[in-house]
């Protein structure tokens, strides 16, 4: 199972972030899950939003270029390990993982966590023999 | 397709003819009716007499957009006012403006030539010509107006801003015909797009670009953008405006209108007339001028002109793409560059779009150049490798071509301005004081 991730093209210098943030607040979004690496001049934000389609419509109004990708959404147990269990049978499966990150929300005893690797079919068939748990996205938007 | 056949088809010997008995007509012409010529000419020991050949008129000095400029507004009218029906100005970017004024005759004249170059790309009495030019002192808008008229168009002077209405405009009316500097060709499409507008449910078909340069690899980029074929064509409203040389169907060089202008290439550093084929200079000598006629004028551009007979029958020599004012040209550590150059690169890149910024910094003493690029393909956003990729790529290409090492900075889509009119890209802070 996959979800949708939002990647917006941010230019480095002041008040960009801003701008992003205060168009989500505008719009109404939640964001359950963030990334933004340290760049130099540019960079991309990616995020993982409650109404990923409504989100788009709205950056592009404010004038940002986004695209939508899939990427996995998965839950783990929020507890030492958690994250590692994950990895070792990425490892096991020969499953490269391209980029990760970590969702906001923590429901009960799981946390969540975001990854886009590079073959999709393969993670999700190990994670599911695992009995790991995968998150669409009607599910992230009643978190 | 012609517009004025006999001539534009005429044999070398008569052209040749036909320029030197007007040659000396415009001679006496401005020694009789312009001071500042009767000066120059008698100074140089110039008579109309003493021209025996076309040659002869490297004997004539040449003239500066500083002599108009320092006769300014009327010093270098041939007639009196009452004669002149039409005054134009070019754009003052320093200092005042040019000023020119035309008589009944040269609006005549002008309007031919322009039709001339429209009948060149097949442009006709059933077209709908959208002038998205900016109507006012500058001279393209009502140089292509007049000439359009004449070739019997329906002509929609809607000037140039506005860009949704254009848009708009262009698909409503069925315009089949649209002029327009190169840059604002681009960004109409973008627009129209944006709104919806697809090249389906246009009628456009021919582009007559101008008023600015415009490198092969945009005009692709525009030709697609909108489903047309153009053509490009030059003049400068010191010597009357557009028309004074334009592209045929054949796009190998602008035929310049050789009963109406006499040209000539220099060395633009020594002012040595170059033989024929030689790259340099354009100067021009109006043939047929009444209001302000011009000696050897200067024009700045950098071309080369070819005397062989087109594949489209015209005679009239052709001079390549202007590829950069001498004025345009930008020395960067020490290096000659034009803005067109970087264009080029700029367009021939997948994934950024055609509108860029040149920004110039000194630090140090030393030279910076900075290339502001948009990118505008959302599969870049996929991972951040293909971004630094894309920025690597037009770091390479242009230190390829221009051979020095700028800075390509990524920014997002629409953040570089767009122009209505003339594009201005070139930001030059190298005078400023050092932050």
């Amino acid at each position: 199972m996959t979800t949708q991730q939002l990647s917006i093209f941010m230019e480095n210098k002041p008040g960009q972030l801003v701008q992003v943030t205060k168009t989500l607040k505008e719009a109404g979004i939640d964001i359950r899950a963030m990334s933004l690496a340290d760049t130099k001049d540019f960079g991309i934000v990616r995020m993982i939003v409650s109404n990923t389609e409504k989100a788009q419509e709205a950056m592009r109004e404010a004038g940002f270029m986004s695209t939508i990708t899939q990427v996995m959404c998965v839950a783990m147990d929020d507890q030492p390990g958690g994250l590692s269990r994950i990895t070792e049978l990425m490892a096991e499966a020969e499953v490269n993982i391209d980029y990760l990150y970590a969702c906001i929300t923590v429901i009960g005893k799981d946390a969540y966590i975001v990854m886009h690797v590079d073959d999709e079919k393969k993670a999700s068939k190990c994670l599911e023999q695992a009995g790991i748990r995968m998150v669409g996205n009607e599910e992230i938007a009643n978190m | 397709m012609f517009f004025q056949k006999d001539i534009e088809t005429m044999s070398r010997q008569e052209i040749e003819e036909i320029q030197l008995r007007k040659l000396k007509h415009q001679v006496q012409y401005c020694m009789d009716n312009v001071p500042f010529y009767h000066e120059r000419l008698t100074k140089a020991g110039v008579t109309a007499d003493k021209i025996k050949c076309l040659s002869d008129v490297q004997y004539i000095p040449y003239t500066t957009k500083a002599d108009i400029r320092d006769n300014y507004p009327y010093g270098l009218f041939a007639v009196p006012m009452n004669k002149i029906v039409r005054i134009h100005a070019s754009s003052g970017t320093t200092g005042k403006p040019t000023v020119v004024g035309y008589t009944r005759h040269d609006i005549d004249i002008w309007s031919d030539t322009v039709a001339r170059f429209c009948a060149a790309v097949g442009v006709n009495e059933n077209d709908i010509a959208q002038i998205s030019f900016g109507y006012g002192l500058f001279t393209g808008a009502l140089g292509l107006h007049y000439g359009l008229e004449k070739l019997g168009c329906a002509v929609v002077p809607i000037s140039s801003g506005n860009t949704k209405k254009q848009a708009m405009i262009l698909k409503d009316f069925g315009t089949t015909v649209l002029i327009s500097t190169p840059s604002y060709a681009m960004y109409m499409s973008e627009v129209a797009h944006e709104c919806g507008i697809s090249n389906e449910e246009l009628k456009l078909r021919i582009g007559l670009f101008g008023s600015e340069g415009c490198t092969d690899a945009l005009r692709d980029k525009i030709e697609k953008g909108f489903g047309l074929f153009s053509t490009d064509n030059y003049g400068m409203s010191e010597l009357q405006g557009p028309g004074v040389s334009g592209e045929c169907e054949y796009r190998c060089g602008l035929h310049i209108a050789e009963d109406h202008f006499l040209p000539e290439i220099i060395n633009s550093e020594t002012g040595e007339v170059l033989p024929r084929g030689e790259k340099g200079e354009l100067v021009i000598t109006t043939l047929s001028k009444e209001g302000i006629p011009l000696l050897r004028y200067r024009t700045k551009d950098i071309t080369r002109i070819h005397y062989d007979t087109c594949k489209c029958g015209r005679t009239h020599a052709r001079m390549e793409k202007v590829q950069g004012r001498s004025d345009d040209m930008l020395k960067i550590r020490g290096v000659n560059v034009f803005p067109s150059q970087i264009e080029s690169v700029m367009a021939n890149i997948e994934g950024i779009s055609p509108h860029y910024e040149l920004i110039l910094t000194r630090k140090n003493y030393t030279d910076y150049l900075e290339v502001r690029i948009e990118i505008n393909d959302v599969n870049l956003l996929e991972n951040f490798g293909s971004l630094e990729a894309k920025q690597k790529e037009a770091v390479d290409k242009l230190k390829t071509v221009l051979g020095i090492q700028a800075k390509v900075t990524l920014v997002a889509p629409h953040t570089i301005q767009r122009y209505e009119g003339k594009a201005r890209r070139i930001i030059d802070k190298r005078n400023e004081a050092e932050a």
